[in-house]
């Protein structure tokens, strides 16, 4: 423990942290553009400095690490003037570009500027440096040289995270630019991630480009569906539609960052959705698709119940309980044929359902395909898109009575004789347990689409219909029982909630 | 109520009675009525299409979207308005423009029945792309569809 | 034989019909003043070939409007109540015009032709059952409609009508001790001649009290502002608010109708109804002559005021639109001046009239004085309403049983006294 005294007070804090740290510690924050957390102090940005008595010069704030002993001034007039004139200078070539830059709203000039610039442009329009604009850095990455204030954490972002030495700094002086070697471009499955830490708007998401203004969203904490790994994940929308994904700081999970098929997995959210239930006769209501579901259940002779590793904990234990209270006599297997992904050394994990341990850990696992095979005469599938994951199962499922609770129209839903629009891990609260043993929850952001509903309540309706007892009067009841009844999930993790760290 | 004081006036004896006070009322309108009768040109009156109130420089009329010299649309699609409309009756959709690599407004519609007139699109907006100074304020359509204009329309205004 | 048949039904028609042909007359004339009272112009668009009439052409522009509407019956009505209500409202205020005498009686070839409908001797209790009736109208609306600002407003005028009833007929008792009949005939006749030789012996100077009573009354049981709380418009309760197209007109109708109806009672009864100011039927019928030849000047001169008053408007016309309406002045004023000349020639070849043709032109005399009488009350009806504010409900019942009740009172008290003392 090291004790130092700050703007005036003295505090307690770990030994080896830097300042900008420890301040953090005393919710001091101090303003800076190429300090990340998870990336090694540069100090070239020299928002960060802070007077530090005893040294003449004002010193850099992450590369200075605390000390005993040490006295800390953030907000003498001294630093205060010389952040007021660094923001000029890095002003000094920027472009006016505001209206027409996707960063508006989240930029660390604009919020600076506010807190510690709001200076009158010495600099003529015409007289700034003009630079590349619209630089094609990669599939996901678009550069804008003009508004880049050169804090470098994009390279030590791709030299350090990705392991991969893409991005460089050329030129000298006010000609200087981020830029790939050339011929090459930005193509680690982690580039996305320089949009989140790029402080301005010099870099900026293809894929979000002029899509939505940032003021607009609506933002939910939730976790990533890719992969077993679980990476914390912010959902934002607008007029009800997924817009992008952001990764949310969880030291023991996935730090600040993401890959790109993660932060392209929420298209499907927006697309195809299943929005009302339908069955050979045509579309229904809610309640007469759960009348009509549990008519198929109850003529037929032997029912399979299959559970999918990609539904919530809540979900999966739900449907058991569906099982036990309405069809006591139906097999309930979980299970799911997605294929695998390569593994990196990075995030991603082979296995691309986000809850196979949770389900194993409810005890819903076991020989789907050896169940499909027993021939039962009704099958009630949730959330699991088996024939779009292994599409040789049609002939298996042939003859059968499909039932698909379903969020879109997969090839499963398109082939069910009966339909029922669920939500998404968007649009419902629920949980997740990644391959450590670390459940999760994710909230929603979405209003349901259509007339989808959380399964939970599809399978209430559908027990009402079968005149079984099943209901829960919110979701957190049926969550306080699901944790009861399967300790071995371990209760929610707690999450540290912590932004990306774009400043 | 607390806080609240009811103040009454007292009325005399005569008004009271109600029935002077009805007169003197009745005198006051049938004065009207007479003196509106023989000096009809004195009414304050327009008669509306054929005449016209003369506008005021600043009034605040249908919108429209300006143009640079080469007749491209000044907008950048950068929703300042959109943020600001408290009646909510702008809609942009933001394209890229292949020319200068900026963005541009593809799509862009004013919801002339939800708007307010109140013309905080026009204070919001950081590249001067749109004004209400049409002096239009005959806005009656036949159907809401055509009151829902679009870029061409509010190019054209 | 068919003289006797044909007569009733003359008066039967005429009974119902000259209410309605009031109504757009007061219509327009009601939009008319208040746009005038409000320093506007009211109605002046609609138009017949150009022909508009200062407005006068809207009332008919409304009815065309009113049957073109969606004829709306909203859901789980009492239909027979519900289709009851305006039918009532119409049938109920043209009613007591049946009893009001239109002019003197005429006797021709020894028989006594009374110039009214129905010849009542209670007339005046007649008047009382049928206006109170009008509240059936208002309630069954108001039930029918199954709507709950509808059945306040009905509930409303049911109060505000058993309240009023009773000092309307308090008010009216007056005039019975000084007629010492119910018939209204008889009424008329008695208020022919001079009071203190200068002033026409009409109830009105009679009973001051009695007949300001009766006015607000009036005002009350026609539901007209002040006293228009079942369809105060400001606070949407109304019975009528379910109605559409033509079961709105006839309530609409009615209002107006029962306006007339009240207007002709009241000139009746206190205003000597189709008396000739200071002038009998006897000298009329006498002097026939002078006075046909009075009224033919009369029509001249305002012909010829009238082709002067619309040639200037005229002239502020073409300023104003350049178009066919400008065309509008010219048409009237040479229609006014043909009028005029019309009645310049009758003058002209005017020499006598035979005792029959006096008889006849006294009675349309007398009936003119009787319609201008009506429309003096309209007028009143309508400026009322355009000059004071709406009474609060409480208001109207205060008014209603602590002052108009006890004021009747004491008008029956000090008509006894006055009528004993002369005695």
């Amino acid at each position: 423990m090291a004790k130092f005294t700050l703007n005036g007070v003295e505090r307690e804090v770990p030994d080896g942290i830097n300042l900008i740290e420890a301040a953090l510690l005393s919710k001091v924050r101090i303003p800076h553009y190429c300090y990340h957390p998870g990336l090694s102090p540069e100090g070239n940005c020299r928002m960060c400095v802070v007077e530090i008595e005893g040294i003449p010069k004002l010193q850099t704030a992450c590369t200075t690490l605390v000390a005993d002993g040490m006295v800390v001034e953030t907000e003498s007039e001294k630093v205060i003037q010389e952040r007021t004139e660094v923001m000029e200078f890095l002003l000094r070539n920027h472009p006016i570009d505001c209206p027409i830059c996707d960063q508006a709203g989240e930029c660390g000039l604009q919020k600076y500027y506010m807190e510690h610039g709001l200076h009158d442009s010495r600099v003529a329009v015409e007289e700034k440096i003009l630079k590349r604009k619209r630089v094609d850095l990669g599939p996901l990455v678009v550069l804008d040289s003009e508004r880049c204030i050169l804090c470098s954490r994009c390279v030590r972002f791709c030299d350090e995270v990705a392991g991969v030495r893409e991005l460089v700094l050329a030129n000298r002086g006010g000609r200087s630019e981020i830029t790939t070697f050339p011929g090459r471009t930005l193509e680690n499955p982690y580039s996305g991630n320089v949009v989140d830490i790029c402080p301005v708007g010099a870099l900026t998401s293809k894929d979000f480009r002029f899509k939505v203004r940032v003021w607009f969203l609506k933002t939910a904490d939730s976790i990533c569906p890719g992969c077993e790994r679980g990476c914390n994940i912010y959902l934002e929308q607008y007029q009800n539609e997924v817009q992008r994904i952001r990764p949310r700081a969880n030291p023991d999970v996935n730090r600040w960052w993401i890959c790109d098929d993660g932060r392209l997995d929420y298209k499907w959210i927006n697309r195809d959705r299943l929005l009302r239930a339908e069955g050979e006769a045509g579309t229904h209501p809610p309640e007469r698709a759960d009348e009509e579901a549990a008519r198929m259940l109850k003529e037929a002779s032997s029912v399979l119940l299959v559970a999918s590793p990609r539904s919530s904990n809540e979900n999966l234990f739900a449907l058991k309980r569906f099982r036990d209270a309405a069809l006591p006599r139906a097999a309930l297997v979980g299970g799911s044929f997605r294929k695998p992904w390569e593994e990196d050394r990075i995030l991603k994990r082979p296995d691309r359902n986000p809850n196979r341990k949770g389900m194993e850990l409810l005890g819903l696992s076991g020989d789907l395909e050896g169940a499909l095979r027993t021939g039962p005469e009704c099958v009630l599938v949730v959330e699991n898109d088996l024939l779009g994951d292994r599409p040789e199962l049609a002939d298996l499922l042939r003859g059968k009575k499909l039932i698909a609770l379903a969020s879109n129209r997969d090839a499963t839903a398109e082939a069910a004789a009966l339909r029922i629009p669920v939500c998404t891990y968007a649009e419902t609260e629920g949980s997740w347990t990644n391959f450590e043993g670390r459940t999760q929850a994710f909230r929603p952001v979405l209003k349901a689409v259509g007339e989808s509903r959380p399964v939970f309540r599809v399978l209430e309706g559908i027990a009402r219909a079968l005149e079984a007892s099943l209901a829960w009067s919110d979701f957190e009841t049926l969550r306080a029982e699901t944790f009861q009844a399967a300790p071995a999930l371990g209760g929610l993790a707690r999450t540290s909630g912590g932004g990306a760290h774009a400043l | 109520m607390p806080g609240i004081r009811t103040v009454g006036r007292p009325m005399n004896i005569k008004e009271k009675w109600y029935l002077f006070e009805i007169a003197k009322g009745m005198m006051v309108s049938i004065r009207h009525l007479v003196s509106n009768i023989f000096h009809q040109d004195r009414m304050p009156t327009l008669q509306y299409p054929e005449e016209k109130r003369v506008l005021p420089e600043r009034f605040r009329g249908r919108h429209r979207l300006t143009k640079r010299e080469d007749g491209t649309p000044k907008c950048v699609a950068c929703y300042c308005c959109q943020t600001a409309c408290p009646a909510d009756c702008i809609s942009i959709e933001a394209g890229e423009r292949p020319d200068a690599g900026e963005k541009v407004a593809v799509r862009f519609d004013i919801n002339i029945l939800r708007c307010v007139f109140c013309g905080l699109c026009v204070e919001a907006c950081p590249v001067d792309a749109i004004r209400m100074d049409t002096g239009k304020y005959e806005l009656s359509s036949d159907s809401r569809k055509k009151l829902i204009y679009d870029i061409d329309t509010l190019l054209n205004d | 034989m068919l003289f006797d048949l044909l007569l009733p039904v003359l008066f039967a028609l005429v009974a119902a019909f000259l209410p309605l042909m009031f109504v757009p007359l007061l219509v327009w004339g009601e939009r008319k003043a208040a746009a005038f009272i409000q320093d506007r112009t009211g109605p002046n668009r609609a138009e017949v070939l150009g022909i508009r009439l200062g407005g006068l052409v809207h009332p008919f522009a409304d009815v065309v409007k009113l049957l073109g509407k969606e004829d709306w019956t909203p859901e789980r009505v009492n239909r027979f109540y519900y289709n009851l209500g305006p039918f009532l409202a119409l049938f109920i205020s043209m009613l007591p015009f049946a009893i009001v005498p239109l002019a003197d009686s005429l006797s021709v070839g020894g028989r006594i032709i009374e110039m009214r409908a129905v010849t009542l001797n209670v007339g005046i209790l007649f008047v009382l059952a049928i206006t109170s009736f009008h509240v059936y109208a208002i309630v069954l609306g108001g039930w029918g409609a199954n709507n709950t600002y509808t059945l306040i407003g009905g509930m409303r005028s049911a109060a505000q009508m058993v309240s009023y009833e009773l000092a309307m007929g308090l008010s009216l008792i007056g005039v019975l001790m000084i007629s010492q009949t119910l018939d209204l005939g008889a009424i008329v006749r008695q208020q022919g001649g001079l009071l203190f030789g200068f002033l026409p012996r009409w109830n009105v100077f009679l009973q001051p009290l009695g007949f300001l009573l009766f006015l607000i009354a009036l005002f009350a049981e026609t539901n007209r502002n002040p006293f228009d709380l079942p369809e105060g418009e400001s606070e949407i309760i109304g019975f009528h608010v379910e109605y559409s197209s033509m079961r709105f007109a006839f309530y609409f109708m009615g209002e107006y109708i029962a306006m007339v109806a009240g207007s002709a009672v009241i000139a009746t009864l206190y205003f000597g109804g189709w008396q000739v100011p200071w002038l009998g039927t006897e000298t009329l019928r006498a002097n026939a002559l002078l006075a046909a030849r009075v009224l033919l000047v009369l029509i001249a001169v305002f012909g010829v005021l009238a082709a002067v008053l619309f040639r200037s408007y005229g002239r502020r016309l073409r300023i104003l639109y350049r178009d066919r309406r400008s065309r509008e002045a010219k048409v009237l004023g040479a229609a006014s001046i043909f009028v005029a000349v019309l009645a310049l020639l009758a003058l002209a070849f005017l020499s006598g009239i035979r005792p029959l043709g006096a008889q006849i032109l006294v009675a349309a005399v007398q009936f003119l004085f009787l319609v201008a009488k009506i429309l003096a009350f309209g007028f009143l009806f309508i400026w009322v309403r355009w000059t004071l504010p709406r009474f609060r409900y409480d208001q109207v019942m205060g008014l209603g049983w602590k002052s108009l009740v006890p004021l009747g009172l004491l008008n029956i008290a000090v008509t006894g006294l006055v009528l004993l003392g002369i005695d």
